[in-house]
């Protein structure tokens, strides 16, 4: 244990390589609203193994239907409609094809216990995640983090020296990087006050194309996702 | 009884000087501990090889007795209950070994002058008698330095004056900070122990003991502003002045009277502004009037077990909800009576224990506990039997939050047999159930200390309720050879431990429950100074929850596992051989030892905890510490 507590950051990061099917953000657009109204959601999913699938998006008030939507997953980014719930948890699962039974079909008596779901499904070619929905009465308008810098949507680097990602998102307090392709130095940066942030990938070893995912968030809900590509 | 004594073995039946044994009750002499393997010859840590015992995760200090909570069992000196038995990580007792002439284990089905307490007991006991001649010693192991000094004071007095310091963490620290950004203190504990031992006349004893117990653990970071902060701080320490006064009334009466007081207290701090502590000032005071049957046919065992004080908890550490604090007065008032009649080779003791608990008005309660006891035989045979119940009170936490909660029951029931085999072997075996009922649930979300690596799986976060029952079904042997120059015993144990938490829940695994636990121990004079010995352990694992699937939760950035049926999985189980060689050279006037007690000499890489990588993609066990090449040089004169 006390080793473990000991190592600290250095090269690339396990944590931030992505390696199957994953959820990697759930944005809200407004990212607060009022308990019935609507917002657009947009679920970030990373697919390395180009395997595709199905991605179940739901919220569930505490009483009465259960607001569900079922989309492909053939984008790294879909946008799904849903509605705040005083109940505010907002969960997605993605799942490789074959993975999850019939989607289409799935009751709202499951989705109301989606961990007890969850210990059905496999671990492998099933994503799952959730997040509150902030609601705005209790955090006032909000909205979510502009990116006003950005790297440029190709990126080349080599596995010994990092690539620096230079971002300016006012209002983000911390960034996370994801790679089906390399590895990112550390899985969480924490954003200057200005919004400016520095993330630092390594290419693979065998310099392989993937994509990568920085996600920048302001702690309070709000959520930024951007898109690159390595190669 | 079996008592592993230096050079010899004996039948306790002297009366005055010894009191009639508990039914199962094993003692390990400081002499013999301080040479066995794999122990560091730490006598406490050779309780943990005898029956009834089951091994704690990473070897740390914790007593697993019969298929109980390591904090359902309870550690006495001189049968006052003391707050703490081991250093951090279990590398030592808080008391050195050679202040201590016996360690005590009773592993369930004792008397009545034991009590509060559902599992086992272990009872350290000092020496009543004054010291031959002045003697000392000083020491240095891997882990820490100690000395020793023991002076006559005259015919009729000596003192005592002990006092260890651990180096943990100044070997390790500079070693662990060289290693990432964040600065580890590995655990550092001392202790000191002064003791004025006097003989008042017509047999009496007066004995006047100061103890002193800081153990400390940090891990220290720097804040936004640079500055260093302590990131995660552990701290357990208490100081105690016990005075016991033991007369010997003739007649074969025995008084003894003392009282144990002082603080203790346990803290945690966690950067950047979570905070928690336990603080207890407490004064205990036990008396008790004793007569065994010799030859009358009737003895008599009658005292009062009174602890009196304050105590007092605040929790506030973010992730674990809201503050929570109180503060009481604690009066835990008990007595108890237990006569013994003697029929031919019959003893049958019969006993009852009264206790209370008192915290300011907010809580009272109060427990009776019958139990009796009967042994048949003389001789190299002997049969017993023993059944009765046994209470434990709510934590200060619970009773204040919950006044409405009651004592844990527990009833235990034994049958034995002891049985000399030759002059130098001897056979126990025990046969018990321990029905538990009333054990509190709930609040798992809570913050709390642990004596060991934090359970894994589901928690309960409903409210405190004696909603909790459990079932523990065991059989335990123990054959012991001894002979003046051979300790060596053969300990194993079978049992079965099961928990109900909620009403209605299926019966479960207990955390700790291990079906089989033997331990294989010898250590041999050889002559010239030498001594050799080795010991070998198989144990089952214990129960973990495995994680069937897992969910990514963005409000925090992590991930959470999806948990299967509750302790349904078992870690593979555990063995180790462990080695010790000593050599003893005498100098003009004085010793010098050195040892080596190599353990895990064979480097096994037994899974100790159940974890899993950060994603719960795969599980990532942490296992046991590799070779430990313990070794130290003692001198004494």
């Amino acid at each position: 244990m006390l080793l473990a507590l000991a190592v600290g950051c250095g090269g690339p990061s396990d944590e931030t390589r992505i390696e199957e099917l994953r959820l990697v953000a759930l944005a809200a657009e407004p990212p607060a609203v009022d308990p019935g109204a609507a917002y657009a959601l947009t679920a970030t999913v990373a697919d390395p193994l180009g395997e595709g699938g199905d991605l179940l998006v739901w919220s569930c008030p505490p009483s009465g239907a259960c607001d569900v939507a079922l989309a492909p997953i053939d984008a790294a980014q879909r946008v799904v409609p849903q509605t705040a719930h005083p109940a505010r948890v907002v969960w997605a699962v993605a799942c490789a094809p074959g993975q999850c039974g019939d989607l289409a079909a799935i009751s709202d008596e499951t989705l109301r216990d989606p961990v007890a779901w969850l210990a059905q499904l496999p671990i492998t070619g099933v994503s799952a995640a959730m997040r509150a929905m902030p609601i705005a009465v209790d955090t006032g308008a909000a909205v979510n983090p502009a990116l006003d810098e950005a790297p440029p949507d190709w990126i080349t680097g080599d596995s010994e020296v990092g690539a620096p990602l230079v971002f300016s998102a006012p209002g983000a307090r911390f960034a996370y990087g994801y790679a089906t392709a390399g590895a990112f130095s550390a899985p969480r940066y924490e954003v200057a006050g200005s919004g400016a942030v520095t993330l630092t990938w390594f290419a693979a070893d065998d310099g392989g194309a993937g994509e990568l995912f920085v996600v920048l968030e302001d702690g309070n809900g709000g959520v930024t996702v951007w898109l690159g590509a390595a190669k | 009884m079996d008592v592993f004594e230096g050079d010899d073995v004996y039948e306790i039946v002297v009366e005055g000087q010894r009191q009639e044994p508990e039914l199962t009750e094993h003692i390990v002499s400081s002499e013999v501990a301080r040479t066995l393997p794999g122990t560091g010859g730490d006598i406490v840590r050779v309780v943990q090889n005898l029956p009834g015992v089951a091994r704690s995760p990473l070897g740390i200090g914790q007593l697993l007795i019969r298929g109980t909570a390591p904090e359902d069992s309870r550690t006495y000196l001189d049968g006052a209950e003391i707050p703490l038995v081991f250093h951090f990580a279990g590398l030592s007792t808080v008391i050195n070994g050679d202040a201590i002439e016996e360690v005590a284990f009773l592993p369930g089905n004792y008397g009545v002058r034991y009590g509060r307490s559902l599992g086992g007991v272990v009872d350290l006991r000092l020496s009543r008698k004054l010291p031959e001649r002045s003697a000392g010693y000083a020491s240095v192991d891997l882990f820490q330095a100690t000395g020793f000094v023991q002076a006559r004071l005259g015919e009729k007095a000596a003192l005592t004056v002990s006092g260890r310091r651990s180096y943990i963490d100044a070997v390790l620290t500079p070693v662990l900070s060289g290693l990432g950004s964040a600065s580890v203190q590995a655990p550092r504990y001392y202790d000191v122990q002064t003791r004025l031992l006097a003989e008042t006349g017509d047999s009496g004893t007066l004995d006047a003991l100061l103890l002193w117990s800081d153990d400390r653990f940090a891990v220290v970071g720097s804040d936004a502003d640079g500055a260093e902060r302590t990131e995660i701080g552990l701290g357990t320490r208490f100081a105690k002045l016990r005075l016991l006064h033991a007369q010997e009334l003739g007649d074969g009466w025995r008084n003894e009277a003392s009282v144990l007081l002082g603080p203790a207290q346990q803290t945690f701090d966690l950067a950047p502004r979570g905070t928690a502590r336990e603080d207890a000032v407490t004064a205990a005071f036990r008396e008790e009037l004793y007569r065994g049957p010799g030859d009358r046919g009737v003895g008599l065992r009658a005292g009062v077990d009174i602890q009196a004080g304050s105590a007092g908890y605040d929790f506030d550490v973010p992730g674990f909800g809201a503050r929570e604090a109180a503060s009481v007065a604690r009066v835990a008032p008990g007595a108890y009576v237990e006569p013994t009649v003697r029929i031919g080779a019959l003893d049958v003791v019969p006993g009852l224990r009264v206790d209370g608990l008192i915290l300011d008005d907010r809580y009272a309660a109060w427990t009776w506990d019958p139990r009796v006891a009967a042994r048949l035989g003389r001789g190299a045979t002997t049969v017993k039997a023993s059944s009765g119940l046994y209470s434990q009170w709510p934590t200060l936490r619970q009773a204040v939050q919950r006044p409405n909660l009651r004592a844990a029951r527990a009833w235990q029931t034994a049958v034995g047999l002891d049985q000399r085999l030759t002059a130098d072997v001897s056979l126990q075996l025990n046969a018990y159930t321990n029905q538990l009922s009333g054990l509190v649930s709930g609040r798992e979300d809570a913050f709390r200390f642990f004596t060991g690596p934090p359970p894994v799986g589901p928690v309960d976060t409903g409210d405190y309720a004696n909603d909790g029952t459990g079932a523990v079904w065991g059989s335990e042997a123990l054959v012991r050879l001894q002979t003046e120059r051979t300790t060596a015993w053969l300990s194993a144990t079978v049992s079965r431990s099961t928990r109900v938490d909620r009403p209605g829940d299926t019966p479960g695994l207990f955390t700790y429950d291990q079906p089989v636990a033997i331990t294989a121990l010898g250590s041999h004079t050889m002559g010239r100074g030498w001594r050799l010995g080795a010991r070998g352990r198989f144990g089952s694992g214990n129960p973990y929850t495995p994680v069937v699937n897992r969910f990514q939760t963005f409000d925090q950035r992590g991930f959470a596992p999806v948990y299967g049926a509750l302790d349904s999985a078992r870690i593979p189980p555990f063995w180790q051989l462990d080695v010790r060689v000593d050599k003893t050279w005498a100098l003009r006037g004085w010793e010098l030892t050195a040892y080596l007690d190599l353990q895990n000499a064979t480097n096994a890489q037994n899974v100790e905890v159940m974890a899993w990588t950060y994603d719960y993609a795969a599980q990532d066990p942490i296992t046991q510490i590799p070779i430990v090449p313990a070794f130290g040089v003692r001198g004494d004169f």
